[in-house]
Formats: C-alpha cells, sequence, structure tokens
C-alpha cells in the first residue's frame, strides 16, 4: 500500500474512532436517591427552590406534542467584576455536572462540583478552602433518564459552566440549601480571562470590556486590593 | 470598455473597503442590517400567532387575539384566586404603571409590526392559563441572581386559514416573572424587551440602544423602528 494512502486511511480512522467517543459521551442519569451523599431535607430544598411556576412541563411534550415551553432570561446590569455583591469568590475547575428532576417534575436542576483553586473572598464561609470542592446550582439541564431517554431543560439567554472548565466565579450562598448560586463567570483560557456570561459578552463585542482577554493575575490583583478595601 | 471596467472593480472595492469598518463595528440597530434576530426554538417561531389565527385548546378552536393579548399581574404561584388582585398587592400602583407603560407602547406598535395584537390589561380572580394571554408574575427565583426578568411561553397548534388543519406551533400564553427591585424606566424597559420575546424576538447583545433586545443600559421602553420591521416578518 502507498503510504500516503495509509497515513489516510489511518487518519480517517482517527477521526471516526474520535466522533464515535464524542457521540459515547451522553449526559449523565439522574443520580438514584440510595448514591445521594446529600442529605434527604437538604435534597428535598433544592428540589423545590427550582420548581417551575408554569402550566407544562419543560422536559416533556406538551399536549398533541407540542414542544415544552421555551424559557428566557433577561439579565439586570452587573459590574463586570460584581466583588461587592458577592459571598464568595474564587477560581476553580469544574469537575462534575449532575443534573437532578425539581421537586414538581416539571423540569430539571444542575450540580456543578467545583474544585477550588484559589479564593479570592469567602472570610465569612469556611466551607470554601483550597484542594476542596463546593456545590454550586443553577436551574436548567440535560439528563438520562432510567429509560434512557433523554431530557433537557434550556434557559434561553443563560450560558452554564462547562466540565473540565476553569473559571474566576463570583458566588452568593443560600443556607437553605446548603450550596451557591454563580451571579456570573469569566472562562481563563491559558491564564487569560475570556467573557463567557451574557451580558460581558455584549460588553466585549462592543470593545467596551474592561477584563476579557486580560492575564488572570491582573485581575486577581486588582480584585483583591478592592475585596481588601471592603 | 477596459477603462469602464477598471473604473466600476475601484468603485467596488472603494465600497468594500468603507463597508468593511462598519460591518465590523455595526452596533446600531439599522434596519435590515443589524436588527435582533428572530426567535426561533425547536425551529418554531416564538411569537404569538397573528390577529385572526385559531388555536386548538382543551378539545375545541379558539380565535386567538379578537380582543387582543390579555395580560394579568400576579403574585405567586399559578393559581387563579392569586390573579389581579393579587399582582395588586405585590406590584405597586408604580410598578403596575412602569410595565403597563411597555405593554401601551408595543400596543401602539400593533400597526407598524403588523402584528395587529393589542395587549389589554385585565382584572380576573379566575384567571387561568388560556389561550392568548400573559400572567406577570413577580419573581421569587433567588438562585438566578442578576436576572431582571423570565419569560416562559407555552406552545399552542395554530390554523392560520381556518381550514381546521395545524399550520404552525406557535405561542399561546407566556408567564413574564419580573424582579420586583426594579422600578421606573429599568422596569418598564425590561417589561418591553420580555414582550418583545413573545413577538418573536431574540436577545441582541451586540445591539446598541436602538433595540428593546439589546443588552446595552440604558435600554429603550418601546420597540423601536428596527424592532417593528423585524417582528414585522413573522406576522
Amino acid at each position: 500500500m502507498n503510504s500516503s494512502v495509509f497515513r489516510s486511511f489511518c487518519g480517517i480512522i482517527v477521526l471516526c474512532v474520535g466522533v464515535l467517543a464524542q457521540e459515547a459521551v451522553a449526559p449523565p442519569f439522574l443520580l438514584p436517591p440510595t448514591q445521594d451523599a446529600v442529605i434527604p431535607a437538604v435534597r428535598q430544598a433544592r428540589a423545590t427552590k427550582f420548581n417551575l411556576r408554569v402550566p407544562y412541563s419543560m422536559i416533556d411534550p406538551g399536549p398533541g406534542g407540542a414542544p415544552p415551553p421555551v424559557r428566557t432570561v433577561t439579565w439586570a446590569v452587573q459590574p463586570e467584576l460584581p466583588h461587592e455583591e458577592s459571598d464568595a469568590i474564587v477560581v476553580g475547575t469544574v469537575e462534575k455536572i449532575q443534573p437532578f428532576l425539581n421537586s414538581n417534575g416539571k423540569g430539571l436542576y444542575s450540580e456543578f462540583t467545583l474544585m477550588v483553586t484559589t479564593i479570592v473572598k469567602a472570610m465569612h464561609f469556611p466551607i470554601v478552602s483550597v484542594g476542596n470542592p463546593i456545590t454550586i446550582l443553577r436551574e436548567g439541564g440535560v439528563a438520562r433518564l432510567p429509560t434512557g431517554r433523554i431530557v433537557a431543560h434550556y434557559v434561553h439567554g443563560d450560558n452554564t459552566p462547562l466540565n473540565g472548565q476553569q473559571y474566576l466565579i463570583f458566588l452568593k450562598y443560600d443556607s437553605t440549601v446548603e450550596a451557591f448560586y454563580y451571579s456570573k463567570f469569566w472562562l481563563i483560557q491559558e491564564g487569560v480571562l475570556k467573557a463567557a456570561y451574557p451580558d460581558d459578552l455584549g460588553r466585549a463585542r462592543q470593545g467596551q470590556s474592561e477584563v476579557d482577554a486580560k492575564p488572570l493575575s491582573q485581575v486577581l490583583a486588582r480584585l483583591e486590593m478592592k475585596v481588601a478595601e471592603q | 470598455m477596459l477603462l469602464q471596467l477598471k473604473k466600476m472593480l475601484c468603485y467596488c472595492f472603494s465600497g468594500v473597503l468603507i463597508a468593511i469598518p462598519s460591518i465590523l463595528t455595526a452596533q446600531t440597530c439599522t434596519l435590515y442590517s443589524n436588527q435582533p434576530p428572530i426567535f426561533y426554538s425547536s425551529g418554531n417561531v416564538v411569537a404569538f400567532p397573528k390577529y385572526g389565527s385559531r388555536t386548538f385548546f382543551t378539545g375545541s378552536w379558539v380565535t386567538m387575539n379578537s380582543e387582543g393579548v390579555q395580560y394579568v399581574y400576579c403574585d405567586g404561584e399559578p393559581d387563579p384566586s392569586h390573579c389581579a388582585f393579587g399582582g395588586d398587592y405585590w406590584f405597586s400602583g408604580a410598578h403596575t404603571s412602569a410595565m403597563d407603560s411597555a405593554f401601551s407602547a408595543w400596543t401602539s406598535a400593533k400597526t407598524a409590526n403588523g402584528s395587529n395584537l393589542p395587549f389589554k390589561r385585565v382584572y380576573s380572580t379566575t384567571y387561568g392559563y388560556e389561550p392568548n394571554s400573559i400572567a406577570v408574575l413577580r419573581m421569587s427565583v433567588s438562585a438566578m441572581p442578576g436576572a431582571a426578568g423570565i419569560a416562559t411561553s407555552g406552545w399552542g397548534s395554530v390554523d392560520y386559514n381556518n381550514d381546521g388543519v395545524h399550520d404552525a406551533w406557535r405561542i399561546v400564553d407566556a408567564v413574564i416573572e419580573i424582579r420586583v427591585d426594579l422600578s421606573g424606566s429599568t422596569l418598564t424597559s425590561v417589561m418591553a424587551h420580555e414582550i418583545g420575546h413573545v413577538m418573536g424576538l431574540d436577545d441582541c447583545p451586540s445591539c446598541d440602544s436602538t433595540t428593546v433586545m439589546t443588552y446595552t443600559y440604558p435600554a429603550p421602553t418601546a420597540p423601536s423602528s428596527c424592532d417593528n420591521a423585524k417582528v414585522a416578518t413573522v406576522f
């Protein structure tokens, strides 16, 4: 066999394996209660927190096969680095995204496990420490039901962190669910911050961002100074 | 002949050179060039159907929009007893006035945007989720810090030409949750934006303040000519 033909053949095989491997990454199953490390009362509080006040299910077809309802979020104006409003500010990597069903069964919420690598602000939250994970909750998600059917609950206009990616993230704590929510995050790639949240993407596209494309170290120094002044 | 051709090419090239910077920096909502996109979901346009369409609801066809889209202020759970007067409780007169301004602005645009859809406030304690309606709720989702408004739209099978055959999925009812600590023109602009979603417009983060769908503040409190022209394409 000609060597260039052989190389092309190998290339196609590698490509096919890659495509198949990607397809094999299916959404996670809903977590069975027996495998849930969270105590039932807290789990119930989390599932109730994300109940939707809408007549139809976000994850099931409506009457007559109608598509699931469309949920769209609009953002209030936020500073690029909302340090004053945040209970905690950390740098970390998303290690796991686990979807759960809301308690009224109309939608999903997701639990993000973030491994903390740097703390900028968390003085009142001893649960936040370097080298340990924290739990962050967010409406929406994609899950596989025990039957294998994949269900999704999307929130149009919202961006969520991705598995394996590193972020600078601004958090609010909710003691009723013993977890954090995020008010915004910045993607970190090769030590540089990239706009990832809708309002920041808008600023970045319009050339009005003071944070986008800046080195993480520079922004962290600025943030630490502002937090110290608070 | 050759000279003319050269001149023509030169003009074209100059035109491209002039156009490139304006394309790269295009932020203004200019008719037919940088309007908010049409909002599609599951392949369907997220917009109320046009005046006179019918939708199939609980076993029979209901003619849409004969009295416009009705909206009611509610206080929370989707329980009819919480609407109208509950809304008066949770939203102050200043709140409802600011939100009414947004509905009025969209009503004023009904001819310009081709929808012929007026918005009419109703006071009904027996209100339920029905075709042709919007329930406005106080937002209590603290789980999404920074959110100003959330619109949830339900689909209905729509028959445009009264032949009893399904023509399209369109939005036939909606719930708009609004943050209760907003006020004044900010509240009006957020509501105008949410109504823009149920009129078929998507968010436009790259647009400036010449469209209600912008992410730039202060945002307009009424649909612009750009918004109306875009909405007209789905009605």
